[in-house]
């Protein structure tokens, strides 16, 4: 037996105890990576059949249920599951921590709207009509060559899901919960253990309650599975991690999505006070505008330094793969180069393939990059000229405890200093600050969801060139498949699949639930939408009529 | 508009085939048609004498050489405008984003419509002088000018309804 293999099979025996003990299955089912009809019935948990069933609930979940619904699958044939009734629940805290609170501007287009699937009207001129204001359609027909793109509310965005979830019956399809495993069922499909919000935390450790009236576990049957389950929790940056850890103290160095009010308030309450921001990306560039304005009305006085990674002083690459830049920053208008989000680049993505080719074309559509905002960047020119905003330009390297409840951060080959923006390389530099904000982003491992590292172990799901789930044309998780039945994942952990790069974009979500949509098609499960179904259910929903 | 090569031009093909001959065969008839014989077309020409008294046009008395004209000047729009996307498209190589505002598709209506008036002379749909005071370029002017506006307005709205898979496939409709 390899070393591989031990482990492996150490992992098994430590998941069939977790499942029995913390769920409540019989040790029968929990060590089956297959399990049959007579044995879910002699386990006595409840039991339900649905065709389809979608985990997470989130906006990927939103985005299939929505289009299959408008190919004519009726609410009952769908299921639901996820931590929260609202679809945007965990994209809206998300956005709150990362300073975009509901009634600011989304990093998003004006057709890419999650409750209209043609996206036309889009949320611009939604908007125009609803203020009245023609001049915002000029805006759209101009952008992004005389002005910058159009970004909707994210206000409006919630009120629009809001809508469309009555019209699709999103709520009579909703079950909350958590789902911790997938099985294989041997006639074909699935069980999908479904745990209700308020037994999660109960632990039985005899293993013996799940019986119909004892556990509250519930089993779906289902042909159809769906998984959009989002990032898996927050990972903070090792050096984070080491500060905590070393330190005892959690309250100084924050990841941005985190909740981390607490610090606007004590920079707000103790003026005077300095902060470090990390990251060149959007959420970096939200968290200095709160700063800014907090320092604007509060009169904060804060000293903001901004660490980036490379400074960009002017647009970087070769003629035909020029990434515009300037100020330290590179600028893009959305998440991932335009050209990807259908365009020339997915078909260039398309016909890649290298993984690691792949793997570099990823990298670059997805650069480190902020939407060019030109209020924002006047505010940090008058930051830099009046010496509260100083930019650093290299590696982090270290974070330790200074005295008066200060924090001394390391930062390696800082090649640039405030005052002339071509600053000669200094080998390593340190500065105190009181509170750090790291903004560089958060990693997202596939294994840290239950239910997927589950179904890499249990259910044939295999790993593509970047770690996530391998899928296939259709979204159908490679390997995961039993008789008729079908899983599809979109989202994060179909991150690095050969067909769609923009996963996590609302884009994205509803281009690759048409795909999974026509695939359905194709098996009869659903109508496929042609011209004649896509204009009646456009009109459909014109009108909020249920599709 | 994220456009692809082949979306490219297969929506210009669409968009001139549909909304391009729709509008053509709804507007042709209130065009102010030039004088007879001044421009002259391909060979045939019915003397209308109302026609020559009446400067405000009527729907009831375009000729059959009106329809030739617009109907010519569409589809020279739609075949000139082939080349025209391969240029579009290697200008677009220049963007970062590889991207094509709408912005740019509505103006490039300026560009075609002066190349589509020489091109249309050079085929013969149209005859007569290629001077801008030319009889022909009212009517030449406000039918090419309507037609492009239409198109783009359909292009940034209903498309997206009637072709679904159009902003997700770089325009591509099959």
């Amino acid at each position: 037996m390899s070393d591989h293999s031990i482990l492996g099979a150490q992992v098994k025996e430590m998941q069939v105890a977790q499942a029995t003990s913390i769920l409540g299955l019989t040790a029968d089912l929990a060590s089956a990576c297959v399990w049959d009809d007579s044995m879910v019935a002699d386990s006595q948990l409840r039991q339900r059949d649905v065709s389809f069933v979608t985990i997470g609930g989130g906006i990927g979940s939103f985005a299939l249920v929505d289009t299959l619904r408008i190919a004519g699958v009726s609410a009952e044939n769908i299921s639901v599951i996820g931590p929260f009734a609202n679809a945007y629940e965990s994209l809206k805290s998300l956005l709150i921590n990362s300073q975009i609170p509901d009634s600011n501007r989304i990093r998003s287009g004006s057709s890419d709207r999650m409750d209209n699937l043609w996206g036309w009207p889009g949320y611009g001129m939604t908007e125009a009509f609803r203020r009245k204001n023609p001049l915002l359609l000029m805006h759209l027909a101009a952008e992004p060559v005389l002005c910058e793109y159009y970004t909707p509310r994210a206000s409006d965005v919630y009120a629009s899901m809001d809508r469309e979830a009555e019209r699709i019956s999103w709520h009579q399809m909703f079950t909350p919960g958590k789902v911790p495993l997938v099985r294989k069922r041997r006639e074909g499909g699935y069980f999908v253990v479904v745990v209700p919000p308020d037994n999660t935390e109960s632990t039985d450790n005899t293993g013996s309650t799940s019986d119909a009236s004892g556990s509250k576990l519930e089993i779906i049957r289902a042909r159809y599975v769906h998984l959009s389950l989002g990032a898996a929790g927050l990972r903070i940056l090792p050096d984070l991690e080491s500060y905590r850890a070393g330190t005892g103290d959690m309250n100084h160095v924050v990841n941005v999505y985190e909740p981390h009010e607490h610090v606007y308030r004590a920079l707000i309450e103790r003026p005077g006070s300095s902060v470090l921001v990390r990251g060149a990306a959007t959420s970096a560039m939200e968290v200095v505008g709160r700063l800014v304005r907090d320092r604007n009305s509060y009169d904060s006085k804060v000293t903001i330094y901004h660490l980036l990674h490379h400074y960009v002083n002017k647009p970087k690459g070769s003629p035909m793969w020029r990434i515009p830049g300037g100020n330290g920053f590179a600028y893009q208008a959305f998440t991932f180069t335009k050209g990807a989000y259908g365009g020339q680049l997915q078909d260039r993505w398309r016909s890649l393939k290298d993984d690691e080719d792949r793997t570099m074309l990823l990298g670059l559509l997805a650069s480190t990059a902020i939407p060019k905002r030109r209020q924002w960047l006047r505010e940090l020119a008058r930051g830099k000229s009046e010496g509260w905003y100083k930019m650093l330009a290299g590696s982090a390297a270290g974070l330790q405890k200074g005295d008066n409840e200060k924090i001394v951060a390391t930062i390696d080959h800082d090649t640039v200093d405030n005052d002339s923006e071509h600053g000669s390389e200094n080998a390593s530099r340190t500065i105190e600050v009181d509170y750090v904000i790291d903004c560089t982003g958060v990693t997202v491992d596939v294994r840290d969801h239950e239910v997927l590292a589950d179904l890499i172990d249990c259910g044939g799901a295999g790993l593509n060139a970047i770690g996530q789930l391998a899928v296939n044309r259709s979204f159908e998780v490679e390997g995961a498949h039993s008789g008729s039945g079908k899983v599809f994942t979109t989202g994060f952990s179909a991150l690095g699949n050969p067909y769609v790069v923009p996963m996590y974009s609302f884009w994205g979500y509803q281009y690759c639930a048409l795909i999974i949509a026509n695939s359905l098609a194709n098996e009869g499960f659903c109508n496929r939408i042609n011209t004649r179904r896509s204009i009646g259910g456009w009109w459909r929903l014109v009108r909020n009529r249920t599709p | 508009m994220t456009f692809t090569l082949a979306g490219r031009i297969q929506t210009r093909l669409f968009l001139a085939a549909t909304v391009g001959v729709l509008w053509t065969a709804i507007i042709t008839p209130f065009l102010p048609s030039p004088p007879m014989g001044s421009i002259g077309g391909v060979g045939m020409v019915p003397m209308q004498m109302s026609r020559l008294m009446i400067l405000i046009p009527t729907p009831y008395n375009a000729t059959p050489i009106d329809y030739q004209m617009t109907f010519g000047t569409i589809g020279m729009m739609a075949v000139v405008g082939v080349v025209w996307e391969l240029l579009y498209h290697l200008l677009q190589q220049f963007r970062w984003d590889k991207d094509w505002p709408p912005l740019f598709t509505l103006l490039a209506g300026i560009p075609e419509g002066l190349v589509l008036w020489y091109v249309i002379h050079l085929v013969h749909v149209e005859n007569g002088t290629l001077a801008l005071n030319s009889p022909g370029m009212p009517m030449f002017a406000i039918h090419f000018a309507t037609t492009w506006l239409l198109m783009w307005l359909f292009m940034v709205g209903p498309m997206k309804v009637t072709s679904l898979r159009w902003r997700f496939e770089g325009g591509r409709i099959i």
